[in-house]
């Protein structure tokens, strides 16, 4: 046996070439590993972006009622003003401060010209909030129309319905307040919703009625005082 | 010093020796259907199988076995010309030699044979019979027709051999047996019972389960590529033992020598 040095080295470079597929899957292995966690990462961060948009909507259509209640003689376009100047300081469920959003949605007629540079974020590494200014976009609303009818999910109906009362666009909302309610009629915003919305279009006794025998089926008392308030103006 | 690997080395020598024949579940039943076929008033039987499945070795098993109670001829080489097979077979049917200057004349040979019915039953071997003309089998065929003399033929079975075997001969034939590469289970078994027959029980116990699987794998089951691949694996492990101990481990043969065996060989390449 004379040969057996090159073989030695033949067997190695058959070794190394045999062992290069097992390189390549592991690296795939990881990288596919990479993109799964990323792809998780974001699912979780879009229901996050969901919930502070909700949360936000939330505390801008209160914040409106309550504008609203104290100057309801308001034209529309100084309630856009003044909602402009609205900050609104969002904080997730475990009340974990977070940064402060300085522009509330705009109304969709005037976003087309205003600029994403009205936005200040508090801290810059929250890069998700400057999301949440273009989900207020017309496209990204028909987006979530779009979904809504795939998924018939709750979260986006009641988001649109809150949205677009807090946008004054009325009719909308009562629409998206129903298609919420139909699917889950025990949600208290969604049938404030649709009671402020008959209100604010003048259908007061359909408003006082809706909140009435909701408040009659629930006992809700958030539905009553709102009941209470629609009843006294 | 002798190495350890020298005798297993020498086990794995390629030959068609019967004391080297190993009896394995599929070789017995190959020779037992063999030996069936030959009891029967058949004229040819054909045994066919790819090079290296045992054709040979079995030929040679069944001759050796059958010689006293047979008149039986093992036909191992085959004749180049027509001339070198008459002779061949006046000497076994006249027991004498063809005298010098004299040829043999195949009408009175096949009248020969036609006058021996009854009286002898002769069995030919013939080995590698893919190596005879198509008008040489024409002839054994006419031969045999005389019922005297009965042929078993082994062929390598190829893709050109096997239509030879299925144009040529399938009117004429009336027996098959296809001779197949070992199993898994078979090669392990051949393995070990070439090393036990020379006493060389450590080093059958060296060649674990998975390296049987390696080699089988290698050889696809084939008894000479295995011999082949067992030898070079013993010429290496010889060299290692006798210049390089530190890459040898006796307990086991290393995965890596049986690759370096391969590539020699050429069933894997870089």
């Amino acid at each position: 046996m004379y040969d057996i040095k090159p073989l030695e080295e033949e067997w190695e470079k058959y070794r190394k070439k045999r062992s290069k597929p097992i390189y390549v899957f592991a690296f795939l292995s990881f990288i596919v590993l990479i993109g799964i966690i990323i792809f998780f990462n974001t699912d979780k961060f879009l229901a996050d972006q969901k919930k502070v948009i909700v949360k936000n909507m939330e505390n801008n259509v209160s914040s409106k009622v309550t504008k609203f209640d104290e100057a309801h003689t308001d034209t529309p376009k100084t309630k856009i003003e003044k909602n402009k100047k609205v900050k609104i300081l969002v904080s997730n469920k475990e009340e974990v401060p977070m940064p402060s959003i300085v522009e509330n949605i705009p109304i969709l007629e005037e976003i087309e010209h205003k600029k994403v540079s009205n936005v200040q974020i508090e801290k810059p590494r929250k890069k998700m909030y400057l999301d949440i200014v273009e989900s207020s976009s017309l496209s990204a609303y028909k987006e979530v129309e779009k979904r809504f009818y795939k998924s018939r999910d709750i979260d986006d109906s009641l988001f649109l319905a809150k949205s677009y009362y807090s946008k004054g666009k009325y009719k909308k909302s009562e629409y998206w307040a129903l298609q919420t309610n139909k699917i889950n009629s025990n949600i208290d915003d969604s049938w404030i919703i649709f009671a402020q919305s008959k209100m604010k279009q003048g259908d007061k006794n359909d408003a006082v009625s809706i909140l009435t025998n909701y408040v009659k089926r629930t006992g809700s008392e958030k539905a009553k005082n709102i009941l209470n308030q629609l009843k006294n103006k | 010093m002798k190495s350890r690997y020298e005798a297993s080395k020498n086990v794995f020598i390629d030959s068609v020796d019967i004391d080297d024949y190993i009896e394995l579940e599929s070789s017995v039943a190959a020779y037992k259907q063999l030996a069936h076929s030959m009891d029967k008033p058949l004229k040819m039987i054909l045994l066919f199988g790819r090079p290296g499945t045992g054709k040979s070795i079995l030929l040679s098993r069944i001759s050796q076995k059958l010689k006293y109670q047979k008149e039986i001829y093992y036909f191992d080489t085959p004749s180049t010309n027509q001339k070198e097979f008459f002779y061949k077979l006046f000497k076994v049917l006249t027991t004498q030699d063809l005298p010098k200057n004299t040829e043999v004349n195949f009408s009175a040979l096949v009248d020969f044979c036609k006058g021996l019915r009854g009286k002898r039953e002769i069995i030919i071997l013939l080995d590698e019979a893919q190596m005879y003309g198509s008008e040489m089998m024409e002839k054994i065929r006419l031969i045999s027709d005389s019922r005297t003399v009965k042929f078993v033929v082994s062929l390598h079975k190829t893709e050109d051999e096997d239509l030879i075997a299925k144009e040529h001969f399938q009117s004429r034939i009336w027996e098959v047996i296809e001779l197949k590469n070992a199993s898994l289970n078979d090669l392990t078994t051949y393995i070990h019972k070439k090393l036990l027959k020379k006493n060389l029980f450590e080093i059958a116990n060296s060649i674990k389960e998975k390296d049987m699987k390696l080699i089988h794998g290698f050889t696809k089951g084939n008894y000479r590529e295995c011999n082949k691949l067992l030898f070079t694996i013993f010429e290496i492990c010889e060299y290692y033992d006798q210049n390089e101990p530190s890459k040898i481990n006796y307990e086991h043969v290393p995965q890596r020598i049986i690759e370096m065996a391969a590539l020699k060989l050429g069933y894997i390449h870089v």
